[in-house]
């Protein structure tokens, strides 16, 4: 071969990367838009406030809840264990950092949109272990917060709901009228407690 | 020699860009709308709107009766098909997704965008979905210890 003929191979092979790779640092979709279809209709990518709450009181480790509303909302009051990722800078942070991890993501805010956009976001560009908690916060208060029987009697499995709605209800109330400098060193001591199950400093 | 080169090369460049079944790069441009809400429509915005409208039922629950536009019913499952498709690449306006359940429309919208579609939106009353409709309220009687 010549040096025109190796110059061209050359290009030819920059030019073939050039347009099929992206080569800017944002994020983008991977595979296929059908697989994607299929994993977004998955009834398994939903979770319910009830379920939440359970997770929120034994105080499960392999859930990590995600509160994508700003944070002025999120230091108002946000469902205990929580992070904030706020939805408008997703896709301006370091992604890996925290959904590329060994939990269980689940994505909330106040209504259904800014989670369900979230997921498929998340699926999209390829993490796993992605859920979203159905009805957001509206449906968490009417749930959990302003749970109440008004049966005459109890099966032992409605007992048990109910407990467990009653101290999800009690453990948001007392992190939520702390005073924010308590709040604060309770997050801390969430964050430290999550790098030291990921193997992390403190 | 070289021109066996690059002609594949060049089809399946050409090929790449021509076709739609596949994402954009690029995904937090496609997805700004989302973050400024101005993907989702009421009825009566739709109704002050120039231009034809595609509106799209995606499940049997959806009522889009009344609502300005053609409209047609495509389950979420089937909106990937070949003919489904090439309903909404010619639909030559807004394409307006309707159905019961927010969280479908939500994640369809966004899985649309990706793909290209920049005139679609969600058909929504005029109740903002993200509002919250509580209030929290602090008990400022205990003080737990930490």
């Amino acid at each position: 071969m010549n040096a025109r003929q190796i110059l061209t191979t050359i290009l030819l092979l920059l030019g073939l990367i050039l347009a099929f790779l992206p080569l800017s640092g944002n994020y983008s979709f991977h595979g296929k838009p059908g697989k994607l279809l299929v994993e977004t209709l998955d009834e398994n990518t939903y979770c319910t406030p009830d379920q939440v709450a359970r997770f929120v009181v034994t105080e499960d480790s392999t859930m990590q809840l995600i509160d994508l509303r700003t944070a002025d909302e999120f230091e108002s009051f946000s469902i205990p264990g929580a992070i904030n990722i706020p939805y408008s800078s997703m896709l301006s942070q370091n992604l890996e950092s925290y959904l590329d991890r060994d939990v269980k993501n689940i994505f909330y805010a106040n209504g259904d949109y800014l989670a369900n956009y979230a997921l498929v976001l998340a699926r999209g560009l390829g993490f796993q272990n992605n859920m979203v908690m159905k009805g957001g916060l509206n449906e968490w208060y009417r749930t959990v917060m302003n749970s109440e029987f008004t049966g005459e009697r109890i099966s032992a499995r409605e007992n048990a709901l109910f407990e467990t709605r009653r101290k999800a209800e009690k453990m948001f109330t007392e992190l939520n009228s702390l005073p924010d400098s308590l709040k604060a060193r309770y997050r801390e001591s969430k964050e430290i407690e999550r790098k030291k199950l990921d193997g992390g400093c403190e | 020699m070289i021109l066996a080169v690059v002609l594949p090369i060049l089809v399946l460049v050409l090929t790449r860009s021509i076709t739609r079944d596949h994402f954009r790069n690029n995904a937090a441009k496609w997805a700004d709308r989302s973050i400024h809400k101005t993907n989702v429509i009421t009825a009566k915005q739709l109704d002050e709107s120039d231009g034809k409208t595609l509106v799209i039922e995606l499940d049997d629950l959806a009522e889009a009766t009344g609502i300005k536009g053609e409209v047609i019913h495509i389950p979420a499952d089937r909106l990937l098909d070949k003919d489904n498709q090439k309903k909404m690449r010619g639909a030559g306006g807004n394409i307006v997704l309707v159905s019961e359940d927010p969280a479908l429309s939500a994640r369809m919208w966004m899985m649309l965008s990706q793909m290209g579609y920049k005139k679609l939106f969600i058909l929504n009353d005029s109740t903002d979905n993200e509002a919250l409709k509580y209030k929290f309220q602090p008990d400022t009687v205990t003080r737990p210890e930490l």
